[in-house]
Parts: structure tokens; C-alpha cells; sequence
């Protein structure tokens, strides 16, 4: 097994201000299948993580406990509040978006959809208008409010997915696949989106591109448990790791 | 992938597509009243609502062919439930049967009619404003919004197992394949559904529905 660096040891953590604190967290599925085990990790405000690892790691999963879909032994906090207990604030500050399209537009117009989350927020109408505008702006889907989500393709509703979260400007924004199945051109303009998007991330996804452009750190998950985690360049200068995982 | 929607001709432009959503509910709704409550026997009535409903139609310019397949779907279940009834005793069975048919496709007739000229989403804002509980119209929107994905998985389940299946298989296998295909699709579902739970619980739900007026 590789060496772990704590990153909160080295340079670039010290004095920064921890958003999310995972302790020791383990997860067990209904079905005794262990899918999480011993993950610890601290991310800092502004930080972009990229989560890479095989099919069935248990990136999804760690992802669900950022917002406290799944709860695992109770040792997540964000912002300082630990994700069990205070579930409306954390749900607030953390923008989720689900990998599949159909399961994040459930609602009757892409309107409705986008404008689920500020509505929830209790926001007055002008604000969610406004929010609902520019979340749909900054897709490219301005023109596609009134429509019905199950006649638009799947690159659309990817972003409309995206933009359902958006307008909830979120603190934290945790993507699942955010690029899968995006034409290249979309591809394209979601990376350099997220890139210029000045919020903490994390991200799990198999395009390595994408991680190189946006993210400042990786986490490697094999079988539920961290393999390594450390700055994106110094990662990638490890040619054993990288030919480990498949990643070179 | 395209499916023939049922509000395929919704879009169309004549006076019952631009009729108030609510007007039209509440009409069919009475219109509905007096189809069932009409008399088995009085078979001048039933001829009356028929070409009412035939009118409408017309007027509507909907296809009359679209209409009559979707009713046509129907009355398969109408029958089932109603084929005991000539069997029972004391009464004139052959013209209460006949009596529940009429009036039923009469009914769905209407129904029909008022779906396919109205667009779901304004269906659903015609029933909200006529105080419908929000509960039901929560169900009939996610319901309009998955059928299309269940069909849709359906098809390519379908398509798979056809590029798979060659060679001559037996009627047994066909049925059990069948059947697979229809439990596969039930834990799709249910999976599914709570993956959709998940998506609102993040986006702030707390069990109530409330969208923008």
C-alpha cells in the first residue's frame, strides 16, 4: 500500500478552513456487503477533489454521505456540523447532483425542476426567478424553461441536473460523473465552467482530463477504502501509482 | 426514443385546445355525472351523449382514430369486471351489461377526449386550482413524468433480449423470459423511485410539495 499524506500535514493546509471532516467513517450496506471502510479525509474551503477509483469503489457512496443521504457511523461534518443531526442546514450547503439525469429532474417543467431547491429555501419569487435564470444561463439552457424534461436529450439534462443545484448556491458542490456522456463541445464548456466556478468541489468521475484541469487534489478509492490521496501533480508524477490504477 | 404521448395532439389550435383547463375538467365532470347515472334502458339518452362527445371531437380536430385506439384500450377491463353480471340472479342480466358497457366507454370517451386536448402540465394546473390535494396531483405528475422512462427501459430490455434470442424457443421459454423482464422491471423501479426520494431530500424536501404560483 502506498504511503497516505495527510494534506492538512503539508503546506498547502495549514491555516485553511476545513469544510468537510470525515473521521474513521465506515458503511455497511443492508446487505452486510462492507462498501466503506475506515475513509478519512479532510477538505478545505476552495478545494477541488477529485474522486477517482474502479467501477463499484465506493465513490457513490462516500459521495451520499456528504449530505447525509447515507449515514454510515455518524463521523461526517460540514462546516463544523456534524451531517446527522443537522440535516436542513447541510442540505442547504451542500449541492448534490445524482449521476443519472432521470433521477434529479422529477418534477413536471424544467422550470419547476431548477426552481425545486431555492423554493424549498423558502426564497420570495423574484429571487427564485432570478436564480432559476441565471443557474439555467450558465448551462446554456436559458430557452428550455417551459420544457418537459423526459423529450430532451441526455447531454440536456445533464446539465439542467447541474443547474438544478446551482441555483441553490450551494457552499459545496459534489458531482457524480458530472461529464458522462456530454458531447465533446459540452464537455468542454462544463470543465471550463467548473473551473472558473469559485466554490469547493468534489468530484467523482472516470475523466482523467477533467481532473487534471479542475482539481488540486485526488483521492484514489479501491474497494471502499482510500489508496492514496495527495496534490494532483504529485500523483500523477508517481508512474507506480498511475500504472496501478490503470490511470496512466 | 419516441413513444405516441397522450397528450400527443395537445398542441392543436381550436376552440376546445384553447378552452380554460378548469372549465374542461369540470364539464366532463358533469358530463361524466350524467352518462352513469342514466337509465340502462333508455338507450335514446346514451345515442344523445355519443354524439355530443362525436361533436366535441369533431370541433377538436383530434384524429378520430387516436381517440378511438386509446379508448379501445379499455374496454378489455371493463368487460372482465362486468361478464358476471348477466349471471346474476333476479335481474334483467343482458341489458345491465349492456347498460355498464355504454356507459363506460361513454365515460372513458369523455376522459379521453379532455386528456388528449389539454397539455398534461396544464391539466395539472386546472386540478390545483380547483383545489385538488396537492398529494394526488404529485402522483399523477411523477406518474406522466416516469411512464415514458419505464416504457422506454421496457423497449431496450425488450431489444436486448431479442438480439440475444435466436434459434426457435419454446413457448415455456418465451413466458419465462416474460416474466423476468416484468420482475427485473419492477425492482428497476422501486430502485429507482427511491434514488428520486434521495434527489429531493437533497434539494430540501420535507414531505411538502410546494412549487411557484
Amino acid at each position: 500500500m502506498f504511503k497516505r499524506i495527510q494534506w492538512q500535514d503539508k503546506d498547502y493546509g495549514i491555516g485553511m478552513h476545513k469544510v468537510i471532516e470525515i473521521k474513521n467513517l465506515n458503511y455497511t450496506y443492508p446487505d452486510g456487503t462492507l462498501a466503506l471502510e475506515n475513509i478519512t479525509l479532510d477538505i478545505f474551503k476552495g478545494d477541488s477533489v477529485g474522486i477517482i477509483g474502479p467501477n463499484g469503489s465506493g465513490k457513490t457512496t462516500f459521495l451520499l454521505h456528504l449530505n447525509g443521504i447515507f449515514n454510515g457511523n455518524s463521523s461526517v461534518k460540514v462546516c463544523g456540523l456534524s451531517v446527522s443531526e443537522n440535516l436542513n442546514d447541510i442540505r442547504r450547503k451542500v449541492g448534490l447532483v445524482f449521476q443519472d439525469p432521470d433521477d434529479q429532474l422529477f418534477m413536471q417543467t424544467v422550470f419547476d425542476d431548477v426552481a425545486f431547491g431555492p423554493i424549498n429555501m423558502e426564497l420570495e419569487s423574484g429571487e427564485i426567478q432570478k436564480r432559476v435564470d441565471k443557474a439555467l444561463g450558465s448551462m446554456d439552457m436559458g430557452d428550455y424553461k417551459e420544457r418537459i424534461s423526459h423529450h430532451l436529450s441526455f447531454g440536456e439534462k445533464k446539465r439542467i441536473s447541474l443547474a438544478t443545484v446551482l441555483s441553490m448556491n450551494p457552499e459545496i458542490l459534489v458531482l457524480d460523473e458530472p461529464t458522462g456522456n456530454l458531447d465533446p463541445k459540452h464537455r468542454k464548456d462544463l470543465i471550463n465552467f467548473l473551473r472558473d466556478m469559485d466554490v469547493t468541489k468534489v468530484i467523482a468521475t472516470h475523466d482523467m482530463d477533467m481532473v487534471l484541469s479542475i482539481c488540486n487534489k485526488i483521492v484514489i478509492m479501491d474497494k471502499g477504502r482510500i489508496a492514496a490521496l495527495d496534490a494532483t501533480e504529485n500523483i500523477f508524477r508517481n508512474n507506480e501509482l498511475l500504472r496501478l490504477y490503470n490511470l496512466d | 426514443m419516441h413513444h405516441s404521448y397522450i397528450d400527443k395532439y395537445a398542441e392543436l389550435d381550436s376552440v376546445i385546445h384553447k378552452a380554460d383547463s378548469r372549465l374542461k375538467i369540470i364539464i366532463s365532470f358533469v358530463f361524466i355525472l350524467f352518462i352513469v347515472s342514466a337509465n340502462p334502458t333508455a338507450y335514446l339518452s346514451f345515442v344523445l351523449y355519443g354524439l355530443i362527445l362525436l361533436i366535441l371531437l369533431a370541433v377538436s380536430r383530434i384524429p378520430f382514430l387516436f381517440i378511438f385506439k386509446k379508448t379501445l384500450v379499455v374496454i378489455p377491463f371493463v368487460v372482465l369486471i362486468a361478464v358476471y353480471i348477466p349471471f346474476m340472479k333476479g335481474q334483467d342480466g343482458i341489458i345491465l351489461f349492456r347498460g355498464i358497457v355504454l356507459r363506460s366507454y361513454l365515460s372513458i370517451l369523455c376522459m379521453t377526449l379532455l386528456i388528449s386536448s389539454t397539455k398534461f402540465t396544464r391539466l395539472l394546473k386546472g386540478l390545483e386550482q380547483l383545489k385538488i390535494p396537492k398529494i394526488f396531483i404529485m402522483i399523477m405528475s411523477f406518474m406522466y413524468r416516469y411512464l415514458f422512462l419505464l416504457v422506454d427501459e421496457t423497449q431496450r430490455m425488450q431489444r436486448a433480449k431479442e438480439s440475444r434470442s435466436f434459434g426457435k424457443a419454446g413457448r415455456f421459454r418465451i413466458i419465462r423470459t416474460l416474466s423476468n423482464i416484468i420482475g427485473v422491471l419492477f425492482v428497476r423501479s422501486y430502485e429507482r423511485a427511491e434514488r428520486v426520494y434521495l434527489a429531493m431530500c437533497s434539494r430540501g424536501f420535507n414531505g411538502r410539495i410546494r412549487t411557484m404560483e
